[in-house]
C-alpha cells in the first residue's frame, strides 16, 4: 500500500549508551554505513526493522550528528571521490555556525562522521580542526591538543635539516 | 587527538597548506609517520620536473615543503639557462630528496650530472635513464653519503655513458643495489672491466639486477669481485657470451646468493645443466622463473603450470624432471625457440618425458616454417586438453602432427583463421572421438555444429 506509506518514514537509532533517537529515513541515508545496512535489509523492511544500534557513537555526539543530517537531508551530497578534489571555497554559514563547539565534541564528531561514513560532515569537521592548527608553531599545536613532545633534540635537528630552506624563509 | 585513527588524521592533514604541513610534521612522531605513510599526503612531497616546468616555474615560488621524491623527465639542459635553473632548484631540496629519477635528460657533459647531484645528503635511490652526454672526459668522483641503490639505463648510442657513471660513483660505499639496463645493446659494446673495478669499491654491494640482452657480458666470473645475495636477470634466456660461462659464475656465487630470479629459462645447450645446478646445488632460499617461485619445497608441489617461450630443450626437460607436479605446459614459439633451434634434440627425447602433462597449449607465432614436432607430441600420452593458436598456413600441418594424440583429447581449443576451416574441423571430428568440449571462434560455430553432428554431448564454447 504505497499510497499510505509516508514518503520519508521514521527510523530509530540507538547510541552506545542506550539512548534512542528518532529521525527520518532520508536523513539517516546520508550515512554510507547505515545506507549499506538498510540496503541489506531490502525494500519493505524499513518500517518493520527495529532501532539501529550504533555502538561507536555516544548519545551527545549522535544528537549533533542527527541535527546535521536532518538539516542537510534534502541537499545533494558529494561523494567521497568528489570531496577529494574539493577546495575550501564556500562554506555554508549554517555549517560554520554548527561547527562552533569545543575540541572534545569536535573530535567525537569527526570520529562519528568517519564511522558513519558521512563524507561531507567528515570534510567539514576535519577542515575545522585543520583551521585551528593553521598558523601555529609545533609547540602551540602540542599544547592545544595535549600532545607529548616525543622528539629527542638530535631527532628534531635532523627533521629541521631536511627542510632548512623552508626554515630560513 | 591520540584517539583519532590514522585515516582521520590523514583527512585533517589534507586540508593543510605547505607551511602548516611542515609545522605539523614537527609536532610528534606519529604525525610525521602519518605524513610519510599516507599516499594521499605523500603526493605533496613529490616534484615532477618537465620541460615546461623548467621554462615556466618561478624559482621563488617553489613548494615550501621538504620534497622527498623528484623526477626529471625529458629536459634538455644543454642550454645554460635551463641547467642553471635546474641545479638551483635541486639544490633547494638537497637535504630532503630521497628518491631521484632522471629520464631522457640531455646533458652537455657528465660534469653537469655531478653538479646536479652534489651535496645531496639524503639521497637513497637514484635512477638514471637515457642520459645523453655529448662530451665525456675523466672526472672527479661524487660522494653521496646515503646512496643505497643505483639504477642505470642506457640507449644504444651512448654506451660510454655507463662507464662514465661507474667512474662518477666509484667508492660510494653505502651502495647495496645496482640495476643495469641496456635493451638493444650489442654485448661487445661493454667492458666488464670497468664494472668490476667499480663494484670492487663497494663493500656493501649485494643485489644486482640486469635487464636486456647483452648486458650480461658485464659479468666476468673470473674477476667478479662481489659476493651477491640477490641476483635478478631479465634478459633473453639467461644467456651470455660463451667466454663467460654462467655455470662458473653461479658456482662463484654459491654460498652467498640467497635469491635468484630468471625471466627466461636458459636456452643454450648447457641450459639443463645450469638449471640442475641452480635447483640442486645452490641452496637458495628463493628461486623464481618468470615470477613463479620454483625452489621452496612446499610450493614445489603446488606448481601445476609452466610457461616456456625461449628455452633449450634440455632446460625444459630439467624443469619437468624437477617438478613432476607440472600438468600444464604452455609453449610459445617465437623465432629461435624450441623446435626451431633444437629440432634434433626434440627428436631424440626420451619417450616418457611428457607423461606427466595433461594440458598442452601451443602458441606458434614464429616466422619459421612449421618444424617437425611429431616426436614431442606423440609422447604426450596423457594430454586431455589441447590449445592450438597459430597462423593459417601452419594449421593443416600442425593438426597432422597431433594425430597420434588426438584420440584421447577431451577438450580442443582452436584459435586460427583458415579459409579451409571446414576441412580442418573434419580432421578433428574424424580423430578426436572422445571430445567433450570444443572451443572455437564464433564465426566457425555454425559449420562446427554441422560437422560434429554425431557428437551427442559435445559442448561448444565461443572464444
Amino acid at each position: 500500500m504505497d499510497i499510505d506509506r509516508p514518503s520519508d518514514p521514521q527510523v530509530s537509532v540507538v547510541s552506545s549508551d542506550g539512548t534512542m533517537f528518532h529521525t527520518t529515513l532520508k536523513s539517516i541515508l546520508l550515512s554510507g554505513t547505515i545506507k549499506d545496512m538498510i540496503e541489506h535489509i531490502g525494500e519493505g523492511g524499513v518500517e518493520n526493522m527495529g532501532a539501529i544500534p550504533l555502538q561507536n557513537v555516544d548519545s551527545k555526539t549522535l544528537e549533533i550528528v542527527i541535527k546535521w543530517i536532518e538539516h542537510h537531508k534534502d541537499n545533494i551530497q558529494p561523494t567521497s571521490e568528489e570531496i577529494k578534489d574539493k577546495t575550501a571555497d564556500f562554506i555554508d554559514p549554517w555549517d560554520e555556525n554548527f561547527l562552533e563547539m569545543d575540541l572534545d565534541k569536535l573530535y567525537n564528531l569527526i570520529t562519528a562522521a568517519n564511522y558513519l561514513n558521512i563524507p561531507q560532515l567528515l570534510w567539514l569537521s576535519t577542515r575545522k580542526i585543520a583551521m585551528l592548527i593553521k598558523n601555529r608553531t609545533p609547540q602551540e599545536i602540542r599544547s592545544l591538543f595535549n600532545i607529548e613532545d616525543d622528539w629527542t633534540p638530535q631527532e628534531i635537528e635532523a627533521v629541521q635539516k631536511e627542510n632548512q630552506w623552508c626554515e630560513e624563509k | 587527538m591520540e584517539g583519532l585513527p590514522i585515516e582521520v588524521l590523514t583527512e585533517i592533514f589534507s586540508h593543510f597548506d605547505d607551511e602548516s604541513m611542515w609545522n605539523a610534521m614537527k609536532v610528534c612522531k606519529i604525525w610525521t609517520e602519518v605524513f610519510t605513510t599516507s599516499t594521499k599526503l605523500n603526493e605533496r612531497f613529490q616534484l615532477q620536473i618537465t620541460k615546461e616546468f623548467i621554462e615556466t616555474q618561478d624559482l621563488s615560488n617553489l613548494p615550501n615543503i621538504p620534497i622527498k621524491n623528484i623526477s626529471i623527465i625529458d629536459v634538455n639542459i644543454e642550454e645554460a639557462s635551463n641547467f642553471k635553473k635546474l641545479s638551483e632548484l635541486i639544490n633547494t631540496y638537497k637535504h630532503s630528496i630521497k628518491n631521484f629519477s632522471m629520464t631522457d635528460v640531455h646533458f652537455t657533459s657528465i660534469e653537469n650530472l655531478k653538479e646536479i647531484l652534489k651535496d645531496q645528503s639524503s639521497l637513497k635511490n637514484l635512477k638514471i635513464s637515457n642520459l645523453n652526454f655529448f662530451k665525456s672526459k675523466p672526472i672527479q668522483r661524487i660522494f653521496l653519503p646515503q646512496l643505497q641503490s643505483l639504477s642505470i639505463k642506457i640507449t644504444n648510442n651512448y654506451v660510454n655513458s655507463m662507464k662514465n657513471i661507474f667512474d662518477l660513483f666509484t667508492s660510494n660505499e653505502s651502495i647495496e643495489k645496482i640495476e643495469l639496463t641496456a635493451q638493444a645493446c650489442n654485448s661487445n659494446c661493454f667492458d666488464h672491466e670497468s664494472f668490476n673495478n667499480f663494484v670492487k669499491t663497494l663493500p656493501k654491494f649485494k643485489h644486482l639486477i640486469m635487464n636486456g640482452h647483452g648486458i650480461l657480458s658485464y659479468l666476468n666470473h673470473k674477476e667478479f669481485p662481489s659476493k651477491l645475495e640477490k641476483f635478478e636477470v631479465f634478459a633473453l634466456g639467461f644467456h651470455w657470451r660463451a667466454s663467460v660461462p654462467r655455470l662458473d659464475f653461479l658456482k662463484s656465487q654459491t654460498g652467498s646468493l640467497r635469491e635468484l630470479k630468471l625471466h627466461r629459462l636458459p636456452f643454450d645447450t648447457d641450459g639443463g645443466e645450469v638449471l640442475k645446478f641452480i635447483i640442486e646445488e645452490m641452496n637458495l632460499e628463493n628461486f623464481y622463473y618468470d615470477e613463479i617461485p620454483l625452489i621452496l619445497n612446499e610450493q614445489k608441489q603446488e606448481i601445476e603450470e609452466i610457461w616456456v617461450s625461449e628455452a633449450s630443450v634440455n632446460a625444459l626437460m630439467e624443469i619437468l624432471r624437477q617438478f613432476p607436479m607440472i600438468k600444464i605446459l604452455r609453449l610459445t614459439l617465437i623465432g629461435c625457440s624450441i623446435g626451431a633451434l633444437h629440432l634434433t634434440e626434440i627428436l631424440s627425447l626420451p619417450t616418457n618425458l611428457f607423461n606427466q602433462l595433461q594440458e598442452l597449449i601451443i602458441i606458434d607465432n614464429s616466422r619459421h616454417e612449421f618444424q617437425n614436432f611429431v616426436n614431442l607430441y606423440k609422447n604426450c600420452k596423457n594430454i586431455k586438453r589441447l590449445t592450438i593458436e597459430t597462423k593459417e598456413s601452419k594449421l593443416s600441418e600442425l593438426l597432422k602432427e597431433f594425430l597420434p594424440i588426438m584420440t584421447q583429447l577431451e577438450e580442443f581449443k582452436l584459435v586460427c583463421d583458415d579459409f579451409d576451416i571446414n576441412k580442418r574441423l573434419e580432421v578433428i571430428s574424424e580423430n578426436c572421438l572422445s571430445l567433450k568440449v570444443l572451443k572455437i571462434k564464433k564465426e566457425h560455430l555454425e559449420n562446427a555444429r554441422r560437422i560434429f553432428n554425431d557428437f551427442n554431448d559435445l559442448i561448444f564454447e565461443i572464444i
